[in-house]
């Protein structure tokens, strides 16, 4: 879907990114041997989702520090897969956006295309103009993924399609998306019953910028995310929550980076929620 | 070929058996029966015979300190009692006989052997000496464990269905022995008259169950779901009453007793014959349909795999047991005693390329454990050492089902670490081990290589087995 819509800078972009972020990998792995061996598709995976969360006229040199913050700070320094604290990606990807806002900024790299859309952040046009933007936009282009944000993050029909897949694959459970989406849609629909000519409508915060890419791809995320399952519903839901407060009252328009992150750090305390142990001796409960 | 979409695809379902052998073959008796002496926690039985000595078939040949008697399964002559490792890889001691065409003695004259006569016994003297470990009494592995004293037994749970989706032998001993049932139900209800018995059966047999048995036992039927039939759980709700996984039943007033058992209880109490026959299905995924068969305690699983014409090229690992809780053996020379309810013959494309990845905290085996124990930390910690640390999240609780470790993607040996974890914090309901060291692995194979070398045995030096270096403990 990239390559249909960004042609050949999305291979560019995908390529660089697996081949930076191996390298990386089978360096960390050449120091410090570990059990968590490059091999394992974990580089991988975080290349693909790293890309898709970039704009298509990204500067290598951008991959080369992102590929450096994300495997050998974000993950190999904490102790490799399933011991990092925090989405890898995310970090490296919250690093950037703090570091050189300009590189990483949508609208200004979808300048040269030349799409029959409004070539500008749906998100950024609601901050200025309020839930008029909303009509500046098309449903089916939503969907579609045609609109201004990272080569892969919001295309939410194909993103939804591949949470399907992982759904019946069983990598990932339902509850992590369902909470995100649902936590999403309340929130983004209270907030805007207390301001409807500020705030966008719920259907439209969930169609734009990364909110499916994060519900399905991000935040399950094994290593980050909670076990049990009331848990993970509560920490989709917050994911959720938090997506829409980002997006209302803060500077940034999308702001993914920064709410998985936070739920991220909230995992091991909700993660406490555990069913009762079925079995043990009559006095546990006395 | 390994299948790449195993990789991405994860597995969630137990295999399943649409089919299988209705009919149960009886093998005949092999040219050699190692019997081990100790089942670990449970019984330890000291030899009455020395080795040479001419042994007959249901002859006494060992017998615990609380009179428990183990009985030779065929005629024959004693070659060596040494230390072998069991199935369940725990190192005991066990009796080698070779066998020959003597014929086998009566249960009267087992009875002529410890001095009591069979119709002035008891019904539980009778099990005890016809070597069936009855749930009135104390098996006997500690001497002051008869002094302990239970309460009566109120209910009673004869598992006339298999935990295991790949053991079918329960399921069919109720089929195919009915009348023997019958009567051992009967036995039972004289044996202990205020309890009530609570015949668990599989849904499918229920109705039938009901007409055959419904007079004698409160039929129940249970769903073909694994996780219903884990017996620990399973006892808990047919029973409505809470037993912690470390204590036994007894302690509750609740006996569990298998199909198989009452057919063991129905010969001891007539006269018939002593346990010395074990029920077994072998299964794996390369054969078409499970196979039930009878064979003599102490077989072992190649005497068993070649009877039943099954070449070691279609199969890479053996089970003990079936695919979730089974064992795997470190040798086919394994004996198969009265613990073993099955084989399974894990093939070539079943076992994992790598085991024992990094723990991703996916947490499948958290939402998969039958008792909600939050498996993934407890590995953890267990991977690292901090066994100590695991207590506060009741690891023994775990009732060893097996489905962590089963749908782990990264293959990781799950319910060993619990298994370890409660071994080092000493919750766990076995006695502690304290084995000597001793060449012990070999025992088997040079049982074997002597066979084959039928001369060398006969001198009685091979391999410097003397009188003087048997030493069983006590």
């Amino acid at each position: 879907m990239s390559l249909w819509l960004y042609g050949l800078n999305a291979l560019r972009i995908y390529t660089l990114c697996v081949a930076v972020f191996a390298f990386f990998e089978l360096v960390a792995w050449k120091i410090v041997p570990a059990k968590d061996s490059p091999f394992n598709w974990n580089s991988i995976t975080f290349a693909l989702l790293f890309a898709m969360l970039l704009p298509y006229n990204i500067s290598w040199w951008i991959i080369v520090v992102g590929g450096f913050i994300i495997i050998i700070i974000g993950k190999k320094l904490f102790g490799g897969l399933g011991a990092y604290p925090v989405h890898p990606v995310l970090l490296g990807f919250a690093i950037l956006q703090v570091s050189w806002p300009s590189r990483l900024d949508y609208t200004a790299a979808a300048t040269s295309l030349n799409w029959p859309v409004k070539m500008i952040e749906p998100m950024r046009l609601v901050k200025t103009l309020g839930s008029e933007a909303e009509n500046l936009y098309h449903i089916q282009d939503l969907l579609l993924g045609k609109q201004v944000a990272g080569i892969g993050n919001a295309m939410v029909i194909f993103l939804f399609l591949g949470g399907i897949l992982l759904l019946i694959s069983r990598q990932i459970t339902w509850h992590i998306p369902a909470g995100f989406i649902l936590g999403t849609f309340l929130t983004g629909w209270i907030v805007h019953l207390i301001n409807p000519v500020q705030f966008a409508s719920p259907l439209f915060q969930l169609l734009t910028g990364s909110t499916i890419f994060a519900a399905f791809f991000l935040a399950t995320d094994h290593t980050t995310s909670p076990v049990n399952r009331i848990p993970m519903l509560i920490y989709g839901f917050l994911g959720g929550l938090l997506l829409v407060l980002v997006r209302s009252f803060s500077v940034y328009y999308d702001g993914i980076a920064f709410v998985i992150l936070l739920i991220n750090l909230f995992n091991p305390l909700i993660d406490r929620i555990t069913p009762r142990v079925i079995g043990l001796e009559e006095r546990e409960y006395a | 070929m390994i299948n790449p979409f195993n990789y991405f695809f994860l597995q969630d379902s137990i295999p399943r058996y649409p089919t299988w052998e209705k009919d149960i073959h009886f093998l005949e008796d092999p040219e050699y029966v190692v019997i081990p002496l100790e089942y670990p926690g449970r019984i330890l039985y000291k030899p009455t015979i020395k080795i040479g000595e001419q042994v007959y078939q249901k002859q006494i040949i060992g017998r615990s300190s609380l009179g428990h008697c183990i009985h030779a399964s065929v005629s024959g002559v004693v070659k060596d009692i040494l230390a072998i490792w069991t199935a369940r890889s725990f190192h005991v001691p066990a009796i080698l006989i070779h066998r020959n065409d003597k014929k086998a003695i009566t249960v009267g004259e087992i009875f002529e052997q410890t001095g009591f006569a069979f119709e002035s016994t008891n019904p539980v003297d009778k099990l005890k000496i016809l070597g069936v470990i009855s749930p009135w009494n104390r098996p006997g592995r500690w001497q002051e464990e008869a002094d302990k004293s239970f309460p009566e037994v109120k209910k009673i749970v004869i598992k006339g269905l298999d935990e295991e989706p790949s053991i079918f032998l329960n399921g069919l001993i109720i089929q195919n022995y009915t009348i023997k049932i019958s009567r051992g139900l009967s036995y039972l209800s004289n044996l202990a008259p205020r309890a009530e018995i609570i015949l668990a059966v599989s849904n499918h047999n229920r109705t039938w169950a009901t007409d055959q048995f419904g007079s004698l036992a409160k039929v129940q039927g249970i769903g073909q779901n694994y996780k219903d039939r884990i017996s620990q759980l399973m006892v808990s709700k047919l029973t409505e009453t809470n037993i912690p996984t470390i204590s036994a039943y007894r302690t509750h007033g609740i006996a569990v007793l298998s199909a198989e058992y009452l057919l063991n209880l129905v010969d001891a109490l007539d006269g018939k014959s002593p346990f010395i026959h074990k029920f077994l299905t072998v299964a794996g995924s390369e054969m078409k349909e499970p196979k039930t068969i009878k064979i003599p305690i102490g077989m072992t699983i190649r005497q068993v795999l070649k009877a039943l014409d099954i070449s070691d090229k279609t199969f890479g690992r053996i089970l003990v047991g079936g695919p979730m809780q089974g064992i795997a053996q470190y040798t086919d020379l394994t004996p198969l005693t009265k613990t073993s309810h099955g084989l399974y013959l894990m093939s070539q494309q079943e076992l994992p390329l790598e085991t024992n990845l990094t723990c991703t905290s996916c947490g499948r085996c958290t939402r998969m454990c039958p008792v909600n124990l939050q498996v993934h930390l407890v590995g953890r910690y267990a991977e690292y050492g901090m066994f100590t640390d695991t207590t506060a999240y009741h690891t023994e609780a775990c009732v060893e089902c097996g489905l962590c470790g089963f749908v782990c993607p990264a293959h990781r040996p799950l319910i060993q670490l619990i298994q370890m974890c409660k071994k080092y914090c000493g919750i766990t309901n076995e006695y502690p081990q304290q084995q000597a060291e001793c060449g012990a692995t070999s025992a088997l194979e040079r049982w074997e290589l002597n066979f084959q070398n039928a001369a060398s045995l006969d001198s009685g030096a091979a391999a410097g087995i003397t009188h003087e270096s048997v030493a069983v403990r006590t």
